[in-house]
């Protein structure tokens, strides 16, 4: 694992100037620091009252403070002093933390259960509070510093750490380890130590910024290292007295720490995203406001259809592509010239496998194609309208009012957070100017209709089955009365008898609304129970098309009969025998 | 619901409890004999024992109690806390409990403000950088956030300072002078944990974005606002709230840097003069106070939450 990491780590940063800059910067601080005693001869803490808050100058590169003290010379050596204790203080609390957790996670029983006990307790704490508090009490100085802070660091380290050992502890070579009687000692340092070794490093890094932040925030409350020896935290804090007279008193030390805590942050950013990766892009279309002077279509265009004869929609020789070269399956074609089109109160059945486009299809009606896909060649038309010039204003007017979706899980469909009424109410009220009452009204009409008790208005998605919650979704379709439904494999995620009762639902909701159906699915079956037409779908192309009883009784193609072959055996006589 | 209100009460009083005895034990840090401690503070802080007899150090250890075997210590002064006691101040001689209470709004009016600067902040970032992830909008927000959390809060406090109040002259550099000189105090406060927030929000909204209902909500045609205010930011918000005890932990502890850095009158203040005075009861006093605060604000939000977030009351019902 850390191999990986320090693969990508280096990866990344070959990639990243501003990172190699400032990393570049803290190096060559740090090294001034440890080298103090070599750059610059004027002593840290000599006084020259003949040259106080002298401002920066050729014998004076950072000026002085207002004992005469050479600023450079104390930021240098104060330097030495904030970095050693924050180094110490890493490793302290690596120690402390690692002992602890993996005595915990390890041993299990009573130890784990005082030692966890111990961590709760310590992690209650206001962190710097507490690290304040021991700091003072111990009367401040460099080594109560480093206690302090170390004190007060570690407990979270050993709570992650336990949960790491504890993973590792279950894995197949420890418990052979132990089989065989190799000594506790030995199986926690070679096989659970180093195994923690990545991670460590990793919490390490992350965290070393947020400790040198407090190390030299104790300091400026003068916690620290006794003047007049110099630190940066009490620097600064000396400094702000003078700061209207020499401003450079505070920014050379806040200017250190400042740099260094960053490059500690921002290793520790590359560190996490190499470790957990950062998702390269955000949602979409819908996120960027419609251009100023975008035209919008005229909302009669897309009215309900005049005449039966017009499909409601109609897909015309569509072609999709895999168009990001971001993603791994970029120039893959996911359809490839199909032609589709239903009619008012026609139930059009769009068969295919896992794979073959039916989704991206169902997608493509409702303009929900989304990167990493698009549409490249043919057309779709809603209604008898173009949508080749829609932008996402013109598809949400339609979305819901005159074509619904009813999608394939219904245990994900339903926001978690928000009521059931709420769910199916604000599709009415976002595109009709209904009163809240003749929503209500009409929230529970719809629920009724689905078969659902009207109580379910008031419940959160959890509360319900699988079953009642495709229901909800499918009356959150048909409560505007749309003309068009597009139910992408409605069934597949229920069990077989409440695919029966939800099919049924919706074969009697088509009836009673005139709907259009788009009834994508993979199953044979659960296609063949509702609809008149068929299309299969094989690798984004059209394989076979025609009224459902022809094609299943007729069909000659080979993959069309594969399909139904792979009916299990006696529900197809069943089929055939009630005429289905 | 109140059954489980009920069953983290007593998991925080548990918690209190091990805070009482960490808070107790934390007297023994001071280095030497703490009665000596104690009179070389009343009678001159900084000077030697010399003047102190050994006869005046036995007649305080009785006094104090620090002759009794550890264990009797701890009940009698867990007796004394019980009963609303904190003792008293070694230099103003007054119960710590009062000063405490009369600075506590000072610090709650820092915090609140600090809150609001922190929303203000982390909110717009936070969605804005989810919004555009992988944009250029995403990489300022990111780089922002990294130089907020990068920033010492009292090197970015006298930096304000130094603007505002010594260069430009429009806002008083220290102090409670009138409304408006709580402006920088919360500024900074609240800009260090801004960052965490926003980066936290951001992840969380992305997370949140990319789930099934919230593209359902889109083939409903729901609008723009409705889609990220009603349907995607409040799920967003449940993994903001619970981490919300870092941020109540940053508040607390940033509290009494902000306040020293602009002479707030709060209880961090209070704290760092007590320590300056080698005050030992108030440092015990207040540490016990910031963490029983502490714990109090965590239960607080963890009830919360489970409004925000119907689910969990269900689990909650499953296992209370």
């Amino acid at each position: 694992m850390s191999e990986r990491l320090t693969r990508n780590l280096l990866g990344t940063l070959r990639h990243d100037p501003p990172g190699l800059v400032l990393l570049a910067m803290v190096g060559i601080l740090v090294a001034l620091c440890l080298m103090a005693p070599w750059i610059t001869d004027a002593d840290p803490t000599a006084t020259d009252f003949a040259n106080m808050l002298l401002p920066p100058g050729l014998a004076h590169p950072l000026g002085t403070d207002d004992f005469g003290r050479d600023v450079l010379a104390r930021l240098l050596h104060g330097g030495r002093a904030s970095l050693s204790i924050a180094a110490v203080a890493v490793v302290v609390v690596m120690a402390l933390g690692v002992t602890v957790g993996i005595a915990a996670g390890y041993f299990g029983g009573a130890v784990d259960i005082v030692l966890t006990k111990i961590v709760d307790v310590l992690l209650a704490f206001p962190r710097l509070v507490l690290a304040i508090a021991v700091a003072a009490l111990m009367g401040g100085g460099m080594v109560p510093l480093i206690i302090a802070v170390s004190a007060v660091a570690w407990p979270a380290y050993a709570r992650i750490i336990r949960a790491f050992t504890l993973q590792i502890r279950r894995e197949g070579y420890v418990l052979a380890a132990r089989t065989i009687g190799t000594p506790t000692w030995k199986v926690l340092v070679h096989h659970v130590g180093l195994n923690l070794l990545g991670p460590i490093l990793v919490l390490a890094m992350l965290d070393l910024g947020n400790l040198i932040l407090a190390i030299s925030a104790l300091s400026f409350l003068g916690l620290g290292v006794a003047p007049p020896r110099p630190e940066w935290g009490a620097m600064l804090n000396e400094g702000r007295a003078m700061m209207e007279l020499a401003p450079w008193l505070v920014l050379a030390p806040g200017g250190a720490i400042f740099l260094v805590v960053l490059a500690a942050n921002y290793f520790g950013d590359i560190v996490r995203d190499s470790a957990e990766g950062r998702p390269v892009h955000g949602p979409s279309d819908w996120l960027r406001p419609g251009r100023p002077g975008a035209r919008r279509l005229p909302r009669t265009s897309v009215r309900e259809p005049s005449a039966a004869e017009q499909p409601l929609v109609a897909l015309d020789r569509v072609t999709v592509d895999v168009t990001d070269p971001r993603s791994p399956y970029f120039g893959r074609r996911i359809l490839d010239g199909v032609s589709v089109s239903v009619r008012q109160g026609e139930c059009v059945g769009l068969i295919g496998e896992s794979g073959s486009g039916k989704s991206t299809l169902a997608a493509l009606t409702l303009g929900l194609t989304r990167r990493p896909l698009a549409l490249t060649a043919g057309s779709v038309r809603l209604f008898g309208a173009g949508t080749g010039d829609w932008t996402w204003d013109d598809w949400r007017d339609v979305r819901g009012r005159a074509v619904s979706l009813v999608s394939q899980d219904p245990l994900s469909a339903l926001n978690p957070v928000l009521r059931i009424g709420e769910q199916i109410g604000e599709v009415m009220a976002v595109h009709s100017a209904a009163s809240p009452e003749a929503i209500e009204a009409r929230v529970r009409e719809i629920v009724r209709e689905v078969h659902l008790p009207e109580s379910v208005t008031e419940r959160y998605p959890h509360e319900l089955s699988g079953g009642m919650r495709q229901r909800v979704v499918i009356a959150m379709g048909l409560v505007n009365r749309p003309s068009l439904l597009i139910a992408d494999e409605p069934t597949t995620a229920l069990d077989v008898s409440t695919q029966l009762r939800i099919l049924d639902l919706l074969r009697d909701l088509q009836g009673r609304y005139g709907l259009g159906l788009l009834f994508v699915s993979h199953d044979l079956r659960v296609v063949s129970r509702v609809a008149d037409r068929v299309v299969i779908l094989k690798e984004g192309r059209v394989v076979e098309e025609g009224p459902t009883e022809t094609v299943f009784t007729t069909s000659r193609q080979p993959y069309t009969r594969e399909l139904m072959a792979a009916i299990p055996g006696r529900r197809r006589e069943l089929m055939q025998a009630t005429g289905t | 619901m109140l059954r489980y209100a009920l069953w983290r009460a007593v998991a925080a009083v548990a918690v209190l409890f091990g805070i009482s005895v960490v808070v107790f034990l934390l007297l023994r840090l001071i280095p030497g004999d703490p009665a000596t401690a104690v009179l070389l503070t009343m009678f001159d802080p900084g000077a030697s024992s010399a003047g102190i007899t050994t006869a005046d150090i036995e007649e305080l250890r009785d006094k104090l109690g620090l002759s009794d075997p550890l264990h009797v210590q701890y009940v009698s002064w867990l007796t004394e806390i019980l009963q609303g006691n904190l003792g008293t101040s070694l230099r103003s001689r007054q119960p710590i409990l009062d000063e405490l209470a009369q600075r506590i709004p000072g610090t709650l009016m820092l915090a609140g403000a600090a809150l609001v600067v922190m929303f203000a902040i982390a909110l717009p970032s936070g969605i804005i950088g989810a919004l555009h992830a992988g944009r250029p909008a995403d990489h300022v927000t990111r780089i922002l956030s990294l130089l907020g959390e990068s920033l010492p809060s009292f090197f970015l406090g006298v930096l304000l300072i130094y603007l505002f109040a010594i260069r430009l002259d429009w806002l008083p550099a220290i102090g409670r002078q009138g409304p408006e000189s709580i402006l920088l105090p919360a500024l900074t406060l609240g800009s260090g944990i801004a960052a965490t927030t926003s980066r936290l929000l951001r992840a969380s909204l992305l997370d949140t974005l990319s789930q099934p209902y919230i593209l359902m909500a889109e083939a409903k045609g729901l609008p723009r606002g409705r889609l990220l205010f009603r349907h995607a930011l409040r799920p967003a918000m449940v993994p903001v709230l619970t981490s919300s005890s870092l941020v109540a932990g940053g508040l607390l502890g940033g509290a009494v840097v902000v306040e020293t850095v602009f002479a707030w009158p709060g209880v961090g203040r209070y704290m760092i003069e007590a320590i300056g005075g080698r005050d030992y009861p108030v440092i015990q006093g207040f540490t016990l106070f910031m963490a029983a605060l502490f714990v109090g604000l965590n239960y607080v939000v963890d009830i919360l939450y489970r409004f925000l977030d119907p689910r969990v009351r269900v689990e909650d019902a499953a296992r209370v």
